[in-house]
């Protein structure tokens, strides 16, 4: 199956998506004031007391979006990134936090853009971060990663580069909406490995390159990738623009079975391949696909609990793809950061969540008092609020054997925001 | 969150509870290969230092017992002060090992776990 995966996309339908023009012409970003957070009011009165659940959530991880700015406009790129925000945080801000985070306890700070390497202090903050103990890596589409920042990157402490690969050059080229981007892509893998930093890969899986993953797989064999994280494309920002080319919840059923395939390949040449957290739920792949955690299968989602998002003008959420709206729990410009990860019900939604938060499918799930909904991203991305996820291997398979499918249908797009939703749908049909 | 064991017939999780397999059938006691469900869930360092520390102080105070002379009511510890001491600990582990709470979990970070090993370490308090 491996070999040959079947393409969702009959060869009509793909060349149309192929050529299709940019549904939502460019500029990149709203003009300042505009900015979701900005229009709703991002802060909400923190708690007066901290309880022990607060202080026994410890943020492991946390993903810094350090700058919006981006040299790629990538038409599914959830943050609309592009020109950087009106107001992020500048280089003292920013060492600041970095000394926040570590006495909050982070271990690990994940750096995502737009790119980071557009932003004045990225050496500075990459510096500060080892200097306080804690594991630098870096995210990037990869376009600017020259040899001469990728010398910074490792002159300043960077342990590990993780660049996007979105499956062969058409396609990589369509979705990140450059020709070009691919090679560039490849030759920051390459550029980063002469500079002496560890390079990962990174792929969100969707309709255009499910059929490519084996040849993603060849080029991280190739370029001596240590890791290869999959996750899927969610329907934020400029990925709602496209619908055509996200992935149904039935094509699930085509991809798990690749992607433990994938992974027995993987384990043989000693890559890390890693589920990202919209990859799941419980399938007979589970087991195999996080066969690098303690218990062999997901957990709940750990925004909040474990993870920490930071935007880059400040704005904290418990996981960096969360939409704004409704996910922030305040600024660092006004509350120092642990109070915001104490004290604010944003960040706090995931450590007091109940039965009653499941709803749909998901209610009655065998699965639903451990995995609870699964992706907060997803779910929320499809329906504005967590605990029902229709991307789910395990339910496919419950409503393939009854004959039936879920499919999800845009019914109003999004505004044009960073991490805005569409409005969906999802529809029961026959399995054809 | 409730442990699971993994069906060795279909490869599927289930709850320890069962008593076969919801998905394939396949009696879960009655296959040797099938992993015994934990009694408790995987304890944190902190939680293990507790034990630990527990432990010590029952034998310590059972040390005690055997070698002095009873002491006077008002000498021995109460349970308030059991607590307290126990709370101090406690106290003083988080200020010690901040990530080493029970939130602690099996997660991939968003974009990427890109040292997978380490990070296990590190889950694997």
């Amino acid at each position: 199956m491996e070999d040959r995966p079947n393409d969702p996309l009959d060869p009509e339908k793909r060349r149309a998506v192929m050529q299709a023009t940019r549904p939502r012409g460019l500029p990149l970003l709203p003009r300042a004031g505009q900015m979701a957070s900005e229009a709703r009011g991002k802060h909400l009165p923190l708690a007066d007391e901290v309880r022990a659940i607060d202080l026994e959530c410890r943020p492991i991880y946390a993903v810094w979006e350090l700058t919006l700015a981006c040299d790629l406009a990538c038409r599914h790129c959830g943050s609309r990134a592009g020109a950087s925000r009106p107001d992020e945080l500048t280089t003292a801000e920013a060492t600041d936090l970095v000394r926040q985070m570590a006495a909050l306890g982070v271990r690990e700070v994940a750096l995502i853009g737009g790119e980071v390497y557009l932003h004045e202090g990225w050496t500075e903050v990459v510096r500060e971060i080892r200097r306080m103990g804690m594991q630098s890596t870096l995210v990037t589409g990869g376009r600017g990663l020259t040899p001469e920042r990728a010398r910074l990157a490792k002159e300043a402490g960077v342990q590990s580069i993780a660049v996007s690969i979105d499956g062969t050059e058409p396609t990589h080229d369509r979705l990140r909406g450059l020709t070009g981007s691919y090679a560039a892509a490849v030759q920051a893998l390459r550029n980063a490995r002469e500079a002496g930093i560890p390079v990962a890969v990174n792929t969100q899986v969707n309709r255009l390159n499910l059929c490519e993953l084996p040849h993603i797989f060849d080029l991280i064999l190739d370029v001596s990738a240590h890791g290869w994280q999959v996750q899927l494309t969610v329907p934020v920002g400029r990925a709602a623009d496209e619908p055509d080319v996200l992935l149904q919840p039935y094509d699930l059923l085509e991809l798990f079975p690749l992607l433990a395939s994938l992974k027995a390949r993987a384990d043989a040449a000693r890559i890390k391949m890693l589920a990202g957290n919209n990859i799941g739920y419980y399938g007979p792949f589970e087991h195999l696909l996080r066969s690098y955690t303690t218990e062999k299968h997901a957990d709940s989602c750990s925004a909040g609990r474990s993870t920490l998002g930071i935007e880059s003008n400040g704005d904290v959420k418990g996981c960096p793809s969360l939409p704004t709206e409704s996910w922030v729990g305040g600024n660092v410009r006004s509350a120092s950061l642990r109070d915001i990860w104490e004290r604010s019900s944003a960040l706090r939604h995931m450590r007091d969540r109940t039965e009653e938060e499941r709803w749909g499918y998901c209610r009655t799930c065998y699965y639903g008092e451990v995995c609870r909904g699964g992706c907060t991203w997803m779910a929320t991305a499809l329906f504005g609020k967590p605990g029902n996820n229709p991307y789910c291997h395990h339910r496919a398979l419950e409503m393939q054997r009854l004959g039936k499918r879920e499919r999800v249908v845009r019914v109003a797009p999004a505004e044009g925001l960073p991490f805005d939703r569409a409005s969906w749908a999802l529809v029961d049909e026959d399995l054809r | 969150m409730p442990s699971m064991v993994l069906c060795p017939s279909c490869k599927r999780h289930v709850f320890p509870r069962e008593t076969s397999c919801p998905f394939c059938g396949l009696a879960i006691s009655a296959d040797p290969g099938a992993a015994p469900p934990s009694p408790t869930p995987e304890m944190s360092r902190g939680q293990r230092y507790l034990v630990g520390a527990a432990i010590v102080a029952t034998v310590a105070v059972a040390a005690g017992c055997n070698t002095k002379p009873a002491r006077d009511p008002n000498d021995v510890q109460t349970q308030e002060e059991l607590e307290r001491a126990h709370q101090k600990q406690m106290d003083e582990e988080q200020e010690r090992h901040p990530g080493g709470g029970p939130c602690v979990n099996n997660v991939c970070p968003p974009y990427g776990c890109v040292f997978p090993d380490e990070a296990c370490d590190i889950l694997r308090v």
